[in-house]
């Protein structure tokens, strides 16, 4: 692994292999398109033989199944591809090339596949008896695309031209070496919302059978099939919301910690709110125990099989608990928007103090009291925007026409705002001026040393949220939180790698301020930056957390270009969003108003899987 | 800057093949679709 070392090239892809991913690519993309055409003009039945057949086994339309399997395929190797990339990134620091790292390939197919499942869930109905669904949009006179389709495949385009927009932000800004990039949060952030469109796709499949798939008497194994088909697709969205939690999961976040409790509850209340009122009674419980196995999983293969640092996870287990509570008494979700605020508010204080004590148990940096004032007042306030959301989500995806209704108009844009203004308050930083590091080394094998460190003044240090010594990208990550000695002065608990590719750092974060102080940098030429020797003692000033982390970063950027950069990413982020936000409004418009399809919240029914995919309330 | 990668971005455009060229052959057959059904409206009010 230590082949990726501080010598790769640092500002964007070699041509070549450009030209090879573009060639890739064209044939992919030919091939795609051929057989989308072909079966549109009825020369194969390549796609018709397999979508049918899945569809008589699942009593759904095939232009539903086949998609929805490509794409949770899909989604699970761009998943463990990620995760890969990222510890590949922390354990040994940036790559030869986009093509010379394994995980890449895994995101890049992945992507391509979820892509695809959009495509094919477009072109898969041939329309014999008109458009595929009341929702279909219509592309030719002959040729209506369903919804869901369109949705998937609008969030898979939106992550994979993350990857060829990635290198073009390297190319302009230098490499940005940390998750929260614009171009890397449209990599996952297309991914992640890849899940909504797959549940519309589901409903828009349940409320298109034909009699014949609506008269077969649903089996035990059918209902079981659709109990873990809902679990499956809630608790792959929570994997998807979660994803942008990453840098905390390692260890080596460049953000302030409060994110963490903040992301968690946005996750939690979102998603879970969706599966149980969705899904019905159970299914926010299935969807964290996807979400642990499915994350237990990639753990255990990128960390004790791939031997690279183990990402972390939050345990949700007692949010999903909180929301199944709620939601025991079946009148509390007639009225989502109250649901949806009330599940959020417990999401933010008593899954808040859940997560708390996991923390302690399982994650690298611990919270602690640094955190309390804000963490208390902002998480439940995510929480509530986040639950109201997720109450929009499922108002419309149960096909309920009042979507807007019961303060919805009100309550949908409000929780928006308030998710952007908290994101917006916490991404606000501000380095502690006159803060300065004294490292005292003492050799402790070979490349490695145990360090005292005087932090002035003295005071600097005192509840911090995190004051470690972090050494990474040499070939592993070793993050070791200091045990105070004295006023002002504390010590390594372990030997520190410095020596070689290895990154060694002081890193305090107190308030709004993230920073660190180097130990040990190796010289780049490629970037380049000049390298930082471990002394036996030394005293350094602390300085922005990301100068030292990201070095990366080109310097002298005309900072017209940089705002050009983020709008352009933000601007398409945000339609996305609303084209999302629309195709759940217009799932919602035109629900079918015939009996039995979605009755009024009010009528008893039994908890039935198989109806909630339908769009009926469960 | 942007002018210093023109060659990257030339080269890096078919990069953005699949969507480029299944978004835009989609949009442009939905367009293409609603001109016409435009224009035959159009015709039969006139």
């Amino acid at each position: 692994m230590s082949t990726f070392a501080a010598g790769e090239p640092a500002g964007g892809a070699a041509l070549s292999e450009i030209l090879v991913a573009t060639l890739g690519a064209t044939l992919l993309t030919s091939l795609l398109i051929g057989l989308g055409l072909a079966h549109r003009a009825g020369r194969t039945e390549l796609l018709a033989r397999p979508a049918a057949a899945l569809g008589r086994r699942a009593g759904m339309p095939g232009w539903t199944i086949l998609p929805a399997l490509l794409a949770a395929v899909s989604l699970q190797v761009a998943l463990l591809g990620m995760y890969w990339d990222i510890s590949l990134h922390i354990d040994v620091g940036r790559d030869a090339g986009p093509l010379a790292n394994p995980a890449h390939y895994l995101i890049l197919f992945g992507l391509f596949g979820v892509f695809s499942a959009g495509f094919l869930a477009m072109v898969l109905p041939r329309e014999q008896d008109g458009p595929p669904s009341p929702t279909a949009i219509r592309i030719t006179r002959d040729w209506h695309a369903p919804l869901g389709g369109v949705l998937v495949a609008a969030c898979g385009a939106f992550s994979l031209i993350g990857f060829p927009l990635d290198d073009v932000w390297h190319r302009l800004f230098g490499q940005d070496v940390t998750l929260w990039g614009p171009t890397h949060l449209m990599l996952i952030g297309g991914a992640a919302m890849t899940l909504i469109g797959l549940a519309v796709l589901q409903v828009e499949g349940r409320r298109s059978r034909t009699p014949e798939m609506r008269a077969a008497r649903p089996t035990g194994l059918r209902r079981l099939e659709g109990t873990l088909r809902l679990a499956s697709v809630c608790g792959g969205l929570l994997i998807g919301m979660s994803t942008f939690q990453a840098e905390f999961d390692f260890g080596v976040p460049q953000f302030r910690l409060l994110f963490q409790p903040l992301l968690i509850a946005l996750a939690a209340a979102f998603t879970l709110v969706v599966a149980r009122m969705w899904g019905g009674r159970g299914t926010a419980l299935g969807a964290v125990v996807f979400f642990l196995i499915l994350r237990g999983l990639i753990a255990l293969i990128v960390g004790p099989v791939l031997g690279e640092t183990t990402p972390h996870l939050p345990l949700y287990l007692a949010e999903a608990l909180v929301v199944e509570l709620l939601a025991w008494r079946k009148t509390t979700i007639e009225r989502p928007y109250a649901f949806g605020a009330a599940a959020g508010a417990l999401i933010g204080t008593v899954g808040l103090a859940a997560e708390w004590g996991w923390s302690h148990l399982w994650m690298p940096l611990p919270w602690n009291t640094a955190l309390l004032p804000e963490a208390l007042l902002l998480t439940p306030l995510i929480g509530v925007a986040a639950g109201l959301l997720g109450a929009f989500t499922a108002t419309a995806l149960r096909g309920e026409r009042s979507v807007w209704g019961g303060g919805g108009r009100l309550a949908v844009p409000a929780a928006a705002l308030a998710v952007v203004a908290i994101v917006g308050y916490g991404l606000s930083t501000a380095p502690l001026e006159g803060v300065r590091a004294q490292v005292a080394l003492t050799p402790a094998g070979p490349g490695e040393a145990t360090a005292r460190v005087q932090v002035t003044p003295a005071g600097a240090a005192e509840d911090a949220e995190w004051l470690t010594v972090t050494a990474w990208q040499g070939g592993g990550l070793v993050v070791d939180r200091l045990r105070r000695t004295g006023p002002g002065r504390y010590e390594t608990t372990r030997p520190i790698p410095a020596a070689g590719d290895w990154k060694a750092m002081v890193r305090l974060h107190r308030g709004r301020a993230l920073m660190a102080s180097p130990i040990y940098m190796p010289a780049d030429p490629a970037i380049p930056a000049e390298g930082v020797p471990a002394r036996a003692a030394v005293e350094r000033p602390f300085q922005a957390d990301k100068r030292v982390l990201q070095r990366e970063a080109k310097p002298g950027v005309p900072g017209a270009l940089t705002t050009v950069g983020y709008l352009t990413v933000l601007a398409i982020a945000l339609g996305l969003l609303a084209a999302l936000g629309w195709g759940l409004a217009r799932l919602a418009a035109r629900a079918p108003d015939r009996p039995g399809d979605a009755p009024p919240p009010s009528a008893p029914r039994a908890p039935d899987p198989a109806r909630a995919l339908e769009g009926a309330p469960a | 800057m942007i002018l210093a990668h023109a060659g990257h971005w030339v080269v890096a455009l078919p990069f953005f093949g699949p969507v480029l060229a299944v978004g835009g052959g989609v949009a442009a057959m939905a367009l293409r679709d609603r001109r016409q059904r435009r224009s035959r409206a159009s015709a039969t009010l006139g």
